[in-house]
């Protein structure tokens, strides 16, 4: 198990794409900064959407995490699952005596990993580019709280930020693995990937217009069953001063997760793993 | 000429996938079309909305299909032409006939504008018709910017709608053509299209037509002389096809 995890880590980082991926990241902060530049002028230094050094990293996040993140796992789990099955090069891990399940669940393993590693460099390179391009006052202000935080608290309120994402994306990979898995060709499996995201996005979108006919609760949490939706407004309101839905949104990334995970099992069972 | 195009059709139509999107855009006009005559009201743009009658149902049909039709549909057939065949060795049968390239280039092109054609005809066609018959009737509707047009000048207008729409959509084909032609593998054109499209709205706030298609079409036809057609998009669609020209035949063509 574990040589096959370093073969899967060494045929992954074989790609031009991954080092690419690691490249572009400074890009798309400088991006997100410009962008971010742009609406701070817009707006008045104590509300909370506006850019410091501190909160960059949080809000670059906000603002690339259901594009470019979602995005990235598209292209990376098709790559790796769909792509390598459909081309043959699956064919020399296949001939070894592992298990598809193995296979799978290295891949998997090793597509979390990857993962990890961009949330950190995404991390480390957001507090470099916010020290250069914004102000650092002592302190300032954070969405739905009310006293300001100075750059030790912001730090630990971006830390757990990130940790949140972190999580979201988990629950995004395991539906993206289960497409891939099923998909015949790779054009496929992008293509239900982005249907299943702009699903996810638009039907939540669909649903304010019905916001009048039911409570409060009841729109929060139909609104947050959408993994997109959650990552966009669902940690920071999870991450409030009285936080909301964190059970219900926990329970819907884990019911995400285990639902997925269960249809890929199910899949990868019934599949003919002869190429 | 005919042969290539009746080769590239039937390769085109060979794949399950091409008659499974068909399908699916089917059933996603019916359950739109669904929404419609429940809800009853429908959008120009995020701040305008409107009651939806028998006469501007057709434009507001399209404008809830658009997002499927740019981010789903086209890109994943112009992936599959421009690169799946090349990638995947389908397209050497072609390669090896004395064909001009640029014929097979024009040839694929012209089969994906078919598509999208037959697609934007039928939706339409279903929005037309059922809004004739099934919608609240009137004499006359007023469409974004306030023009109040009767039942032959709400036709012209949901033509000129769909002219414009079809125009971007083949703007967008070519643009998805050339990063196809440039990506090593079909995953990568068709998210490199789709980059492309949500990328345009970061460079200029002029080419988020690409981004939300319907909106800037009723923005455009609402204004009273508009050079959005002669100024943008012609010269984006000129220039992105002797790109493409361009690209089509340095590629060595290795198989």
């Amino acid at each position: 198990m574990k040589e096959l995890l370093v073969a899967e880590w060494e045929r992954l980082w074989k790609r031009k794409v991954a080092w690419l991926t690691f490249l572009l990241v400074p890009v798309v902060l400088l991006a997100a900064s410009s962008y971010l530049q742009k609406e701070n002028g817009a707006l008045t230094v104590d509300l909370p959407q506006y850019t410091f050094a501190g909160n960059f990293p949080v809000l670059s996040l906000a603002e690339m995490l259901f594009t470019v993140f979602n995005a990235m796992f598209l292209v990376f789990i098709t790559l790796v699952v769909t792509g390598e099955y459909r081309s043959g090069q699956l064919r020399m891990v296949m001939i070894r005596s592992y298990s598809f399940k193995e296979i799978i669940l290295a891949k998997a393993a090793v597509i979390l990993l990857f993962n990890l590693l961009f949330f950190i460099t995404y991390f480390c390179m957001s507090y470099v580019i916010g020290f250069l391009m914004f102000e650092h006052p002592q302190t300032y202000f954070v969405f739905y709280h009310s006293h300001a935080f100075n750059i030790k608290e912001a730090l630990v309120y971006n830390l757990s930020f990130y940790g949140y994402a972190y999580l979201t994306t988990i629950a995004i990979c395991c539906v993206l693995f289960f497409i891939s898995v099923i998909s015949k060709t790779t054009t496929t499996a992008v293509g239900i990937g982005v249907a299943f995201i702009l699903i996810s996005f638009s039907y939540p979108t669909l649903l304010t217009g019905f916001k009048q006919w039911m409570s409060e609760e009841l729109f929060g949490q139909l609104f947050f069953t959408s993994v997109p939706m959650i990552q966009w407004q669902g940690i920071t309101v999870m991450m409030a001063e009285k936080p909301q839905f964190v059970g219900w949104n926990f329970g819907v990334l884990g019911f995400y997760v285990l639902f997925f995970s269960g249809l890929t099992y199910v899949a990868i069972r019934k599949k003919e793993s002869f190429l | 000429m005919t042969g290539l195009f009746i080769s590239e059709l039937e390769r085109t139509f060979k794949r399950k996938k091409t008659a499974a999107v068909l399908a699916v855009y089917a059933g996603l006009l019916a359950f739109i079309w669904f929404f419609f005559q429940r809800g009853g009201i429908s959008f120009f743009d995020a701040d305008h909305d409107v009651k939806i009658d028998s006469l501007n149902s057709a434009p507001l049909l399209l404008r809830d299909l658009s997002f499927a039709i740019t981010f789903i549909v086209i890109p994943m057939f112009v992936a599959d032409s421009f690169n799946g065949e090349y990638t995947s060795g389908a397209l050497r049968m072609v390669l090896i006939r004395p064909h001009h390239r640029v014929k097979l280039f024009f040839v694929k092109w012209a089969v994906q504008c078919l598509l999208v054609f037959i697609i934007l005809c039928i939706t339409w066609l279903v929005g037309t018709c059922l809004g004739r018959m099934v919608m609240p009737h009137v004499n006359e509707t007023t469409f974004l910017g306030g023009q109040t047009l009767g039942t032959v000048g709400a036709l012209l207008y949901s033509l000129k709608f769909y002219g414009i729409c079809f125009c971007i959509f083949i703007a967008v084909i070519s643009i998805g053509s050339i990063l196809s032609v440039l990506m090593p593998n079909s995953i990568l054109s068709y998210v490199a299209t789709i980059g492309a499209l949500i990328g345009s709205v970061y460079v200029s706030d002029k080419l988020s037509f690409f981004f939300s298609v319907t909106d800037s079409v009723f923005h455009e036809l609402s204004r009273p002389n508009s050079e959005f057609l002669v100024n943008l998009l012609f010269p984006i669609l000129l220039i992105s096809l002797i790109i493409n020209l361009f690209v089509w035949k340095k590629k060595e063509w290795v198989g």
